[in-house]
């Protein structure tokens, strides 16, 4: 199955890259998808920034995979 | 910006401590000057005469004999005593430390009083002349007087002059027979000023046993730190590994060194620590060897 | 590559020793460096700077120094347009800094007001007499302090104090690790660097009532000097005329604008005459930018036979308090750490952090210092954690020419492969070594000019204009800029091997933006490949223009080919039949009604991928003494293993290889930057060490002979990319005399110190 970015439709085969995308991009229109599913963009920024692992791009995966329906 | 001065240039000490007098606390004597200009660049220093001593050749001079001793005049540069032959062979320790004292240009332009009087605690002369027992002589147009150098510094950059008074020249003992001095700094770049310098002066009899040693440390305090706790566990032992550990452990705890950029205290103490007991060695060393 | 010994054989100055073309003029003290310029009526400006790391201006009261004899103006941010300034034209968002800012301060150093006087004295005195109120805020100096929640607002809106971010991947990271051997991960620390150039930020501006602003400055680039001060005054390109003729050094720090530029413009225009602007070394120190401080954690998955399977990368970095050309560096970072080797899965997240702390920026290596330090390091405990020979292991997994970086860059040549092979000779060569005595290396590859174009600028990124005149010497204009590196005798060389001509017919023409073509100039290993292929092509055209006539002159079948070679124009099957480069000129020009001949060349990369449109590739060898019990270290040998293609000046290569071989050392283990509350605590050169003729080990150079077909006659970059190897060099010898891993650069005694006693101190408890 593919996902698509919620906020441009651009498409990978792993929600997780469409995760590492949308913060990749981190311009308005990519951080406003994610403060409009209320999360804080600058606090998963930080979160992937300072701590092991991938949890920040799991969270926005999770997201991602959820929005798919309504895309 | 350099604070404005009037430029005097004595043609003689008479006239240089006349001038001294006449201008008490408004003068500074610049004899070569590589660390006055810094101070005065960075407005640390704000004169309003600057007596320029470099050029009175009476005290350019590098004299000895075997009662008297050495004497050196103050406008002596460091490259003379660098390169003195009579040194080389009477104190070797001297144009050793004074190779490594900073840049060729300095060592080129500076001069040992113009270092003395500075009394910058990280200045090399002054520890290894104060293991030498070494005297400084001042003089005013009252007068001369003659200091213990060790006892010459009073204060970071503070010495017991007044301020009618210039120094003359330093005077230093002839060494006794099964003597020998070494000094070493430790640095980053080769010709810097030492995080901390430690002079060691080791007197040993026939069997090898010390029976005299000075320990001064360079920047190490205020002031040159004369060691004395260590110089106690060294003096009537063969300096074997033990002993030398235990005076560098004492040598660290006499010192009194501040934290900066460039080292911790800690560390200092630490460098201390391995510098005096690589210099005991080492003097130890060449005292055993001398005839 | 036969090509390669074909182009050889027919070079005449390409690689021979040419002494630099300005060098008399230096050594003389006629060259005129923009500390050098007087002009009639020229006053002379002081900048306030802010005492306070982080701080609003409440009020500025200039009237008690306005009142002093002799000044004869004050200029604060309210007498600019305030214009948020940076490289970043087509991002405006990292537009981030007025250099005399208007409401508020970032960190200590930064400009408040400027002062014009007669004399600098006075400008000096007039500096204590302005009043400034400030609403100190608090500070934050720290990146993972300013990311926390609580942390001040830096730039307003800027959340969590997170400037940029930058990310690369290529591969399926994930999956590369599952089919590694071998895990490692790694915590480093790369500190700050001051650039150091010899001469210290400083222009002379002149506005004159005509509109047009004259302004002599030390910088690498007078276009984007000229292009960036139109911005911030509001005025054309065209009326603004930037000259840099002579530079005393870059080493990245001078492509954008700074203080000095600045405020010497606003002053001129202010009052109509000439101001002068020069830092001290204690202002460049800090108020200019340093190179970037690193956090850099690193994962690496290994088979057991060395074949490297994924590298994951995360860097935080401390911004300071603008984005320079920061944002740049930290892509670039996560671009060289992946060097010089196939990664087949990679993967970078590089986040830069605002902090009121002086800006970081480029400087030489461009980020790949940092990278290099913690990627060779990690490689050569890796190797020696399972057992491989370091040499071969990386050999196995390097560069080629023929690779492609996935996505990312293609590489035309690669001389990796030899330089590993001579180091392994090199080192062999060694044999045992004595006690505390550690040989280390480490490998690197850099970039040959960037292809990054966040200037938006609409002209070609170098190009070249070639008069022959009638005697047959020849004017060379280019808008490449000279800043000690020696590339107007690049550029001599190039157009002389392309003419037919000698060096000293060349007379070269740059760092003058009323005279010269546009170019980015002196930034990212640019100009020997970028103006040099502008050069080698306006040449070409011009040498086209003159060959017609010498073809109709001679009446020639036109199978015959033609050349110019050392003045001299003559059939190539039959050197001897031919005349004179100078009858030949007088010839095309009587044939043309009397124009000149006129030979135009430009350059702009295409169809290179992301990042570069070549790269060079280079091993550093040290050999290093250590005293384990004071920490001291000293560089006792080296070997430099270098493939920058075709050399074109053999003396400029050594010059440039030696230069970067001691700054990068002096990175390694001396230069080193503390802050206490914002405040920098070594400005001078007594506390910051650099490394001294004392210091240097001897560095000899072995070059690796490839060619480049991107670059002008097979050349590439040479005189940055070896800045990017050394600290690790010494990290992995201090590694192999000793034992100790080294996490931190500038690696300082105290920390060899602190980590033998912890190995000592982990052996005990082991036993």
């Amino acid at each position: 199955m593919a996902f698509k970015c919620p906020a441009c439709k651009k498409q990978w085969d792993v929600s997780l890259q469409v995760a590492r995308h949308i913060f990749g991009t981190g311009d308005k229109k990519h951080r406003e998808w994610i403060e409009s599913q209320g999360v804080s963009y600058a606090d998963l920024l930080v979160q992937q920034a300072t701590n092991p692992g991938n949890a920040s791009y799991q969270t926005v995966a999770d997201l991602v995979e959820k929005a798919q329906d309504k895309l | 910006m350099i604070h404005d001065f009037t430029y005097l240039k004595p043609g003689t000490v008479k006239e240089a401590v006349a001038m001294l007098s006449d201008h008490v606390d408004e003068c500074k004597i610049i004899c070569g000057g590589q660390s006055l200009l810094i101070v005065m660049r960075q407005g640390l220093i704000a004169t309003d005469y600057l007596i320029d001593i470099k050029g009175l050749k009476e005290l350019d001079y590098i004299k000895y004999d075997d009662k008297e001793g050495l004497k050196i005049g103050a406008t002596t540069t460091h490259k003379s005593i660098e390169k003195s032959a009579l040194l080389k062979e009477k104190y070797p320790v001297l144009p050793i430390m004074e190779e490594r004292l900073a840049s060729l240009q300095t060592r080129n332009w500076g001069t040992i009083g113009g270092n003395l009087a500075h009394a910058d605690a990280a200045g090399d002369p002054a520890p290894v002349l104060i293991a030498l027992d070494a005297k400084i002589k001042v003089g005013s147009k009252a007068g001369e007087r003659v200091f213990e150098l060790g006892e010459f510094y009073t204060d970071l950059f503070e010495t017991a002059m007044n301020h009618e008074e210039m120094v003359l020249e330093v005077q230093v003992p002839p060494m006794a027979p099964k003597t020998a001095c070494a000094y070493k700094k430790f640095n980053l770049l080769q010709n810097d000023m030492g995080v901390v310098g430690v002079a060691v002066k080791i007197t040993v009899d026939a069997s090898g046993t010390c029976t005299d040693a000075r320990v001064i440390l360079g920047n190490a305090g205020v002031t040159p730190v004369r060691a004395k706790s260590a110089e106690q566990i060294l003096v009537g032992k063969k300096l074997d590994e033990a002993v030398l550990v235990k005076a560098g452990e004492a040598a660290a705890d006499d010192a009194d060194p501040v934290s900066d950029i460039h080292a911790s205290e800690e560390f200092r103490r630490h460098l201390i620590k391995v510098l005096t007991k690589r210099m005991a060695r080492q003097a130890w060393e060449q005292a055993v060897k001398l005839g | 590559m036969t090509t390669t010994s074909l182009a050889k054989e027919k070079l005449h100055v390409i690689n021979t020793h040419v002494h630099n073309i300005d060098g008399i003029a230096k050594v003389t003290g006629r060259a005129t460096y923009s500390f050098d310029v007087k002009l009639p009526g020229m006053l002379y400006g002081k900048i306030l700077r802010s005492p306070h790391p982080h701080a609003k201006i409440i009020n500025i009261d200039a009237s008690k120094a306005l009142a002093l004899h002799g000044v004869k103006a004050v200029v604060t941010g309210k007498d600019t347009l305030g214009v948020k300034q940076g490289i970043w034209r087509r991002y405006s968002e990292l537009c981030d800094e007025q250099i005399l800012p208007v409401e508020k301060v970032r960190y200590i150093g930064e400009p408040v007001a400027a002062v014009a006087a007669i004399t600098e004295e006075i400008a000096e005195a007039a500096l204590d007499l302005i009043e400034v109120e400030y609403e100190v805020l608090e500070g934050v100096y720290e990146p993972y302090e300013a990311m926390k929640k609580e942390a001040p607002e830096i730039h307003e809106g800027v959340e969590r104090n997170i400037n940029v971010t930058r990310h690369i991947e290529w591969g399926d990271v994930e999956t590369g690790f599952e089919q590694a051997d071998y895990i490692r991960e790694d915590h480093f620390f790369c500190g700050g660097q001051a650039h150091m150039c010899m001469e210290t930020r400083s222009a002379v501006a002149s506005y004159t009532p005509e509109g047009k602003l004259t302004i002599y400055h030390s910088n690498q680039s007078a276009y984007y000097m000229q292009a960036l001060m139109a911005g911030v005054l509001g005025m054309k390109e065209g009326n603004v005329r930037v000259i840099a003729q002579y530079v005393g050094g870059g080493f990245g720090g001078k492509f954008e604008l700074d203080g000095a530029i600045f405020t010497s413009c606003i002053l001129s225009m202010k009052l109509h005459r000439p101001v002068k602007v020069i830092y001290t070394r204690e202002e460049d120190f800090i108020a200019t930018k340093r190179r970037t401080p690193m956090h850099y954690w690193v994962r690496t998955g290994i088979k057991k036979d060395g074949t490297f399977c994924a590298r994951e990368a995360r860097v935080v970095s401390n911004g300071g308090a603008y984005t320079g050309m920061g944002a740049t560096a930290l892509y670039l970072t996560g671009f060289f750490h992946s060097f010089p080797y196939r990664w087949e899965n990679y993967r970078y997240d590089g986040y830069r952090v605002y902090t009121n702390t002086l800006p970081s920026t480029s400087m030489r290596g461009f980020g790949a210092p940092q990278a290099m330090f913690c990627s060779e390091q990690q490689l050569e405990w890796i190797a020696a954690d399972l057992g491989l020979d370091p040499i071969e292991m990386r050999r196995k997994n390097g560069h080629y020419a023929g690779y492609e970086v996935p996505g990312q860059a293609f590489i035309a040549s690669c001389g990796l492969d030899e330089a590993f092979t001579v180091m392994k000779e090199w080192i062999a060569k060694k044999g045992k070594l004595p006690a505390n005595r550690g040989i280390g290396f480490s490998a690197a590859g850099f970039m040959s000019g960037g292809i990054f174009n966040w200037f938006d600028t609409p002209y070609s990124f170098s190009s070249a204009v070639v008069t022959i005149n009638q005697d047959a010497t020849v004017e060379l204009h280019i808008g490449a800029t000279e800043i000690g590196q020696g590339s107007n005798t690049t550029m001599a060389i190039i157009a002389a091997e392309t003419l037919g001509v000698k060096v000293e017919d060349i007379k070269v023409h740059s760092g003058d933006t009323d005279h010269c073509p546009a170019d980015l100039g002196a930034w990212g290993s640019r100009q020997t490949l970028m103006t040099g292929n502008a050069t080698k092509r306006a040449c070409e055209d011009a040498k086209a223009q003159l060959l017609e006539f010498a073809y109709a002159k001679m009446g020639l079948n036109i199978v015959y080919d033609l050349d110019i070679k050392d003045r001299w124009v003559h059939i190539v099957a039959r050197p001897e039949r031919g005349m004179p480069f100078d009858e030949l000129v007088t010839i095309a020009l009587r044939g043309k009604d009397g124009q000149r001949i006129i030979g135009r060349g430009f350059y702009t990369p295409h169809r290179k991928g992301m990042i570069s449109p070549a790269y060079s590739y280079m091993l550093q060898g040290v050999e290093v003494d250590i005293d384990p019990e004071t920490g001291k270290i000293e560089l006792l040998d080296s070997l430099t293993a270098h493939d920058c293609g075709q050399p074109i000046n053999h003396l400029g290569l050594i010059g440039q290889l030696e230069g970067a071989f001691s700054m990068a050392a002096g990175y390694g283990y001396l230069e080193y930057m503390p802050y206490e509350d914002g405040k920098l605590m070594n400005p001078n050169l007594v506390d910051y060490k650099m490394i001294r003729a004392t210091e240097m080990p001897e560095t000899p150079i072995h070059d690796i002979d490839t060619y480049e077909p991107e670059g002008p006659y097979g050349a590439k970059e040479a005189g940055e990319g070896l800045t990017n190897p050394t600290a690790a060099a010494i990290g992995n010898a201090i590694f192999h005399a000793l034992g100790v891993q080294m996490k931190e650069c500038p690696i300082r005694p105290h920390m060899i110190v602190d980590a033998l006693k912890e190995k000592a101190e982990k052996e005990k408890a082991g036993k």
